[in-house]
């Protein structure tokens, strides 16, 4: 009955690494790849699409991102795009918006800002013989998404974007009064505490009445400290001097190759894959289908929950080693103000928490990186995302 | 300048295209290489362990010798130990103790629950001979009592869940009293006295060992310990009462004035006393002398009242002219009705422990090197003082 279940199951970081791996992709704009449809003003009109990976790290963002495309061409000087999402899963909700403007240094490149606002809220069960904790809200500012998108090729038709996320949103918000203030469980948390960067490499291939899309991108987060020591941990000397180079660079340091934050989430390097089929045999409107696949190459870690001074992240039992994510979107292709819906229904592999697998020894990460327990059907259709979107010149 | 238009690049196919296209492309090549160059790495991907934060080996000689404590109060033969807790970075709060009459006096942790590791521990107190100790402990909206032998291999056993364990002792046997409400509510919000219980818990005195069931005393939460003829008990912060178990019948103390850290007394005679801490404001005690009668600040008195509301004395901070500026914290009577420990702050970063005689005010401060080791404002010191 004592024994712990799974701390933070289901509200950790491995929920939303899907996130920042490929749906979170986030990647709207234009098209810089060239399109080679025989549409009337096909040159003028290239197909919006590929961006980069704005994964905004383990947690960060939360709520996925979509990938827009269609056949709509900025035409002003500094353009907006407006993004809508509603992410549901079995314990959280998230809504986000996503304002992102961008202006094309040079005729094949892109440079963007991503804004991006989330409100969430969800519940808490830390361990399966405490009651839930219901009602817990986090509203404000995510990490801010700078990405430079350039197409090269013949045609144009490959091209590369990377993306920088910073951490702007909060990842230390807690709950609760007075002495028992907690962390909110990461996937409730605005931010990641982490730097990270991303590239995608896009190619795009010509149909008759459409286009086929494919994208390989890689993700790593990283860890950059001005201040030359973790703000959240204030150890005395003689504890420092008790640890091991490898701990001790958790608390002292300005810079780490990897996506450790202050708390102890870590948010492993992942890579993905993603393929769209667009369908443009119908005047003003763009059909696609997709299918994006992640995975991260390690276990993520989560920080306690505890917002006093213990230090002592652990493996995070909803770690998912692989993802993957059907994808239907819809534009409709006006020029001065085209609108972009989408629904993107994930499956993922099923977790050690989903079997508990993890009990007994809550720092092993075997059961978490364990690839033979397949997808976890019983989630499917309790997490998905909706979106809706649209563009506009600002001059 | 790179304005290339790529549609005329397709169809000329120029030379300079050609070179501002290998350009483009040289980009994520370049940076493919570099993740593969990093890939490579043999750390790559960085793998994350347990961490267990150092803790730095107790300070010898940071506490009063054993002689000038027997001194203080006046029984060469005394056996006096001490309680506390200490949160140190990267760890979970913890209990450790004191024994002033090993030949090295330094602080010892106690073992906490293998899969309570990281929870906190809070308010230890010692058992009437000295030998056991029970807490609670807390992790978020959880609270479980453990008690234990006090030593530093002991095994924590479990009582129940609840919090503001205390010792109580009668002809039948030794028992734990505690509250079934979890610390957080008693301090957030105390104000109303429903919902929640308090018992007694029969445990075997040599072990800890729970014998039976817990009893209930009260259809209220209490959680500063039982008279020793237990026939009171109380409790305090939004509101402050004593409360008859036998009659059921509650004594307001300080009414309208919110009070800290309750304490029942041990004495005998004068069962129905209690200790505890001002707030601050104005003191609605009977009999107050009139230089206390004034707005007073937060903590800056302990304050000694029994079932009447009357005032029966108080330790004003100023008694300590190093911390005048400063407040008290934690108050807690001792087993010996003449003694309280209490910590004294000049911060409110780091604070000292007293051992402070009711009859006479003369004070002892324990951590005589306070460089060496501090406590802190959660510390709940507790001082068993034997051999009476």
């Amino acid at each position: 009955m004592r024994q712990i279940i799974t701390c933070i199951r289901r509200h950790s970081a491995g929920a939303s690494l899907v996130v920042a791996a490929l749906s979170v992709c986030t990647v709207w704009e234009l098209a810089l790849r060239a399109p080679h449809t025989s549409l009337p003003g096909a040159m003028t009109t290239p197909w919006a699409c590929v961006g980069g990976c704005g994964a905004g790290g383990s947690g960060g963002s939360g709520g996925a991102t979509a990938k827009w495309i269609g056949k709509t061409m900025s035409t002003g000087q500094l353009d907006i795009q407006g993004m809508y999402s509603s992410t549901a899963t079995k314990t959280s909700n998230t809504n986000d918006l996503d304002l992102r403007f961008s202006f094309k240094p040079t005729y094949t490149s892109i440079l963007a800002l991503t804004v991006p606002f989330a409100s969430k809220t969800g519940y808490l069960q830390a361990e399966s013989n405490s009651p839930p904790i219901t009602g817990l809200i986090n509203n404000g500012l995510g990490d801010l998404r700078l990405d430079f998108i350039n197409s090269f090729g013949l045609s144009g038709d490959l091209s590369y974007d990377f993306t920088l996320s910073v951490p702007t949103g909060t990842f230390t918000a807690t709950y609760g009064s007075d002495l028992g203030n907690q962390y909110l469980p990461t996937s409730l948390q605005l931010g990641a505490g982490l730097y990270n960067l991303s590239l995608d490499l896009g190619k795009t291939f010509d149909q008759d009445k459409g286009m086929i899309l494919l994208d390989v991108i890689g993700s790593c987060p990283f860890a950059i400290n001005v201040h030359g020591k973790n703000q959240y941990y204030n150890f005395s000397k003689q504890q420092l001097d008790l640890m091991t180079a490898a701990d001790k660079k958790r608390f002292v340091y300005y810079f780490k190759p990897y996506g450790e934050n202050d708390l102890g989430g870590y948010t492993p390097p992942s890579v993905a894959a993603s393929a769209f089929y667009g369908y443009t045999g119908m005047e003003n409107f763009v059909h696609s289908f997709g299918l994006m696949f992640s995975a991260p190459l390690g276990v993520a870690w989560i920080p306690s929950l505890k917002s006093t001074t213990d230090y002592n992240p652990t493996p995070d039992p909803d770690n998912q080693v692989w993802n993957a994510t059907l994808c239907y979107s819809l534009e409709l292709s006006k020029t001065i103000f085209p609108i972009f819906v989408a629904a993107y229904l994930p499956i993922h592999a099923k977790t050690a928490s989903a079997t508990n697998a993890q009990a007994g020894d809550v720092y092993n990460i075997k059961p978490m990186e364990d690839w033979s327990r397949g997808p976890d059907w019983n989630d499917v259709f309790h997490r998905w995302s909706i979106f809706a979107g649209f563009k506009t010149s600002l001059f | 300048m790179y304005t290339l238009d790529i549609f005329t690049l397709e169809q000329n196919q120029s030379k300079k295209g050609d070179s501002v296209t290998l350009k483009s492309a040289a980009v994520p090549v370049l940076a493919f290489c570099a993740l593969c160059l990093m890939f490579s790495c043999e750390n790559f991907p960085y793998k994350p362990t347990e961490f267990v934060a150092p803790k730095v080996p107790p300070p010898p000689n940071a506490f009063v010798p054993k002689d000038s404590i027997t001194k203080f109060v006046g029984n060469p033969n005394a056996t006096v130990k001490l309680a506390y807790t200490l949160t140190s970075t990267g760890s979970s709060q913890t209990v450790y103790f004191v024994n002033f009459n090993d030949s090295v006096v330094e602080p010892r942790e106690i073992k906490k629950d293998n899969t309570r590791s990281d929870w906190d521990a809070w308010c230890p107190i010692l058992s009437p001979n000295g030998a056991l100790v029970t807490y609670y402990l807390r992790s978020g909206t959880q609270a479980e009592l453990y008690c234990q032998a006090l030593d530093t291999g002991a095994t924590p056993i479990l009582i129940g869940s609840g919090s503001e364990p205390h010792f109580y002792k009668d002809n039948q046997g030794l028992y734990i009293t505690y509250t079934d409400a979890n610390g957080i509510m008693l301090i957030g919000t105390s104000t109303t006295l429903t919902g929640y219980h308090t018992y007694k818990q029969r445990v075997d005195p040599a072990t800890g060992q729970t014998i039976g069931s817990p009893a209930l005393i009260a259809s209220y939460p209490f959680y500063c310990g039982m008279s020793t003829n237990g026939t009171y008990i109380c409790t305090g912060y939004s509101s402050a009462y004593i409360y008859n178990c036998s009659t059921s019948l509650f004594f307001a103390i300080n009414p309208g004035q919110q009070t800290c850290n309750p304490s029942m007394t041990p004495d005998s005679v004068f069962t129905g006393r209690m200790m505890f801490l001002n707030i601050g404001g104005h003191e609605q005690l009977n009999q107050l002398p009139p230089e206390d009668t004034g707005k007073v600040g937060q903590h800056k008195f302990v304050f000694i009242a029994d079932t009447n509301n009357t005032y029966i004395t108080g330790f004003d901070i100023t008694m300590l002219p190093a911390y005048a500026s400063g407040e008290w914290q934690c108050p807690k009577w001792t087993n010996i009705p003449d003694v309280f420990c209490v910590l004294a702050t000049k911060s409110s970063l780091t604070y000292d422990c007293f051992l402070v005689s009711i009859s006479t005010g003369h004070t002892l401060l324990l951590n005589v090197k306070p460089a060496l080791l501090q406590f802190q404002s959660s510390s709940k010191p507790y001082v068993y003082i034997g051999g009476n």
